[in-house]
């Protein structure tokens, strides 16, 4: 899916300097008020929704309280696989106390956490209200900025984090990290309820998020939940994982829109994919990035002025 | 359902070290952090992560580190 369109000749974008950077202010500033309250209101009907799931763009209809279901394969309750302090996220997060839930609605070929992501019987059940402690915890000694709710992917277990962030304090600094194709009545049970966004923009069209992901209908969802967060005053990061040979067709269409539509959205630039679980055997994927597909990103970033954060 | 205090799983992280030299890593913890600043000591960004790390002793929290 690669195009050879001639790139005009602009100065290479620096990656941003630690140095310099100055973490931003909007996780203070966008603090979500009376969040417990709502997360408890909002908590009956999310559980009864589950009856008939639309959580996400693939609006299987299954009835999850029944047992796993639907191409998540997830039940109501989602299992942890991994809980700890991470440095590995943006700088203005870190060091964030990362909790992750297996289960996901998309399977991208070469994801990292591989079958613990999208298998949602890996991993355990963990008490809500100790796991908010223990988050909570983090925080208040220090150890951990924020809170990072993760997958897999988080928006499948809407209940659960509901009642997560009802164990929680008001001014724990929660961040949702997600892959972006929630519907909208997925988006509306969490409206609010978090500091901030992180939303993965992994893909420019259906054709590669479909070979890549089996995942139709990605674009349309991405793009809308993208604008709807960040019109929501929420503050908003996007990612995007930088994917060998998909510079030129996904990267630098995500550019031009990201300049078109949101032209002051954060945008972290990850250059760490290497070729796990099935892509070790997709030629093309089965490689890790090369330094000139990375220097080519950054020319991309810079020619649309995209506003990058380490 | 698994107590949090009943956990004593270790803390994760996965690196993989490329032909030509780059070192990738998922699930960065502090202890990681560390390793990979003495691996690359030139890399900027990997200092500021590093130094942002907590001791790890901060990091034993609930069912992440348990003491024996």
């Amino acid at each position: 899916m690669n195009s050879s369109v001639p790139l005009p000749l602009v100065e290479l974008a620096d990656p941003p300097s630690p140095e310099t950077y100055t973490p931003s202010l909007g996780l203070a500033r966008r603090r979500p008020l009376r969040r417990r309250a709502e997360a408890m209101t909002r908590l009956p009907l999310a559980y009864a929704s589950l009856r008939n799931c639309n959580l996400c763009v693939h609006r299987c209809g299954t009835d999850r309280l029944l047992g796993p279901s639907g191409i998540c394969r997830a039940g109501a309750e989602p299992r942890v696989f991994s809980a700890q302090i991470d440095v590995g996220d943006e700088l203005e997060l870190i060091p964030t106390y990362a909790i992750a839930f297996s289960g996901c609605n998309m399977r991208c070929s070469y994801c990292v956490s591989g079958w613990e992501s999208w298998n949602p019987w890996a991993g355990e059940f963990y008490d809500v209200e100790a796991l908010a402690a223990s988050a909570a915890s983090a925080v208040q000694s220090g150890a951990a900025n924020t809170i990072l709710l993760q997958g897999g992917e988080a928006t499948i277990h809407v209940p659960w984090l509901l009642r997560f962030i009802s164990h929680l304090p008001e001014s724990a600094p929660v961040i949702l990290k997600t892959n972006g194709i929630m519907s909208q009545e997925g988006r509306n049970w969490l409206r609010g309820l978090f500091n901030a966004w992180l939303i993965d923009y992994k893909f420019s069209n259906d054709a590669c998020a479909i070979g890549l992901s089996r995942t139709p209908g990605y674009t349309a969802a991405v793009q809308q939940n993208i604008l709807w967060a960040a019109g929501k005053e929420q503050e908003v990061i996007v990612r995007h994982l930088v994917t060998p040979g998909h510079v030129e067709c996904c990267w630098r269409p995500i550019a031009a829109w990201i300049r078109n539509y949101a032209p002051e959205i954060k945008v972290s630039l990850r250059f760490g994919y290497w070729p796990a679980w099935k892509a070790t055997k997709i030629p093309g994927l089965n490689r890790p990035l090369q330094f000139a597909e990375q220097e080519k990103a950054l020319q991309i970033a810079s020619e649309f002025n995209i506003n990058l954060v380490p | 359902m698994t107590s949090i205090s009943d956990r004593t799983a270790p803390l994760e992280s996965t690196i993989l070290i490329l032909d030509d030299g780059r070192i990738l890593a998922r699930n960065v913890t502090p202890q990681l952090a560390r390793i990979l600043i003495n691996l690359n000591p030139d890399d900027r960004e990997l200092a500021l992560r590093a130094a942002l790390a907590p001791e790890s002793e901060r990091t034993c929290l609930g069912w992440a580190c348990k003491p024996e």
